[in-house]
């Protein structure tokens, strides 16, 4: 199997999207609908090798489970990207602030993705 | 849009079938301010948001499916048309291989089979020539032996002439001729001999010249059967190899059909399958429908639309008022488009 990349959105459209994209490519893929499923699966999936994160989400958005993940010294060095709809400078450094690792506006091109993703899991 | 259209229509009709009516509601807009619904402009759009994106989902999920299984219909159609353009092209390269490179091949066969019945048939012919050209030669010898019986039959007669003459005269001498007699007795006797030996012998000849014609006449007949073989047989070969021709060129010609028809399924679901890729569009642009409503409600909360609107959320709709101003968005002014990838 591929390395595991988690996709946490809370749309079931973004996550069959980035799902597919990166399926093709070789990488398994587990699904989050929000923050704090997000970060509970981080915590009871070993292995994961990579975050596609969404920033708004309900309960806990994307920078809040960034900054939740990034303060765990046990998922720390997981690199995280962001993938939202949003292009604001200022969120975009919120997230770097909080260790994002990228930052894809939405809607994605897949071949940017996966290259992406290669690079980080790397 | 035909709706909206049809609306404006049936209420443009409402106003001008009672002026006053309208007239009414218009200061009655002006009178109280426009208020939005108990849950809030940000329920709404929340609830807008999931109802886009349950329809996008569904759109997506429906299309992706019926692209799946076309494609997987089209990948085993187009697997299976390359296992038969494979072994077509097997098929003719075993039938050329055998056709032109000999050895093993059908062609080399026929040709090898060929060169043995000559051989065969040229020896046959070689012996009969030879069986021929012997019984001529036994009917030649047969032909001088019965001359030649001839002449022994003409000796062995003057012989018993001579030797009756030799008894005549012995007669005449007497007594002194006793001894004389004795001989010329044996000569009778040796010349009839001579001349039974020479009757078989005439008669051996004349079988043999009565058989020896019909010798050469079945050698002629093996001769002139043989000739009408090779003669038949270089015509059944000449015919084998032009149906052999015709039948490679017929099963090129049907494999080289056969692999037209299979590279027009191919080129038929390339085809198939690159408008099928109008699939990823139609999911992006799905999705930017989606992120339009996502964006719509993040604007909407930073507007300040809470869940539970106050009075400060209240839009006044009169439209005697000026409109209200959206709040522009900065300092968080967009500086990433669509599509954008940024790693830090």
């Amino acid at each position: 199997m591929g390395k595991k990349i988690l996709v946490v959105d809370d749309s079931a459209t973004v996550r069959q999207q980035v799902g597919l994209a990166l399926s093709q490519a070789g990488f398994e893929i587990v699904e989050a609908v929000d923050g704090v499923d997000g970060y509970d699966t981080i915590q009871r999936t070993p292995g994961i090798a990579m975050v596609i994160c969404d920033v708004n989400m309900p309960r806990l958005n994307g920078i809040e489970m960034l900054q939740k993940v990034k303060e765990d010294p046990r998922f720390a060095t997981i690199p995280v990207v962001m993938l939202t709809t949003e292009g604001q400078p200022g969120l975009i450094e919120k997230a770097k602030q909080a260790g994002a690792k990228g930052w894809i506006v939405k809607p994605f091109k897949a071949a940017l993705l996966i290259a992406a993703a290669k690079k980080l899991t790397a | 849009m035909l709706a909206r259209a049809e609306q404006t229509d049936r209420a443009s009709a409402v106003t001008a079938s009672n002026p006053a009516r309208g007239s009414d509601h218009r200061e009655r807009r002006g009178a109280a301010p426009f208020s939005p619904p108990a849950g809030g402009l940000r329920e709404i759009l929340d609830r807008c948001r999931k109802d886009v994106g349950a329809c996008v989902h569904r759109a997506v999920e429906i299309s992706g499916n019926a692209v799946y299984n076309a494609g997987q219909a089209i990948g085993n159609i187009v697997k299976e048309a390359r296992e038969q353009v494979s072994d077509q092209q097997r098929i003719v390269g075993r039938i050329d291989a055998d056709a032109h490179e000999g050895g093993e091949g059908i062609g080399a066969s026929i040709a090898a089979q060929t060169r043995e019945v000559s051989v065969f048939v040229g020896e046959l012919v070689g012996h009969t020539s030879a069986q021929e050209r012997a019984a001529d030669f036994a009917a030649t010898l047969t032909t001088d032996i019965v001359k030649l019986a001839r002449d022994i039959d003409r000796i062995a007669f003057q012989s018993r002439l001579l030797s009756i003459n030799a008894r005549i005269e012995c007669a005449h001498l007497g007594t002194r001729g006793n001894a004389l007699s004795v001989i010329t007795n044996e000569m009778n006797t040796v010349s009839e001999e001579i001349a039974n030996a020479n009757s078989n012998i005439a008669r051996i000849a004349a079988e043999l010249v009565r058989v020896l014609p019909e010798i050469a006449k079945q050698a002629g007949a093996i001769h002139r059967t043989s000739d009408e073989f090779s003669l038949h047989f270089a015509e059944r070969q000449a015919e084998t190899a032009r149906v052999f021709a015709e039948l490679l060129s017929a099963t090129r010609s049907a494999m080289e059909q056969a692999q037209a028809r299979v590279e027009r399924i191919l080129e038929m679901s390339q085809s198939a399958l690159s408008v099928m890729q109008f699939q990823d569009p139609m999911a992006q642009d799905l999705m930017k429908l989606e992120g339009m409503v996502d964006r719509a409600t993040g604007d909407a909360e930073r507007l300040g639309l809470s869940a539970n609107p106050t009075a400060s959320d209240s839009v006044p709709m009169a439209v005697e008022q000026a409109p209200p101003q959206m709040p522009s968005i900065p300092p968080d002014e967009p500086a990433q488009s669509a599509g954008d990838v940024m790693l830090f």
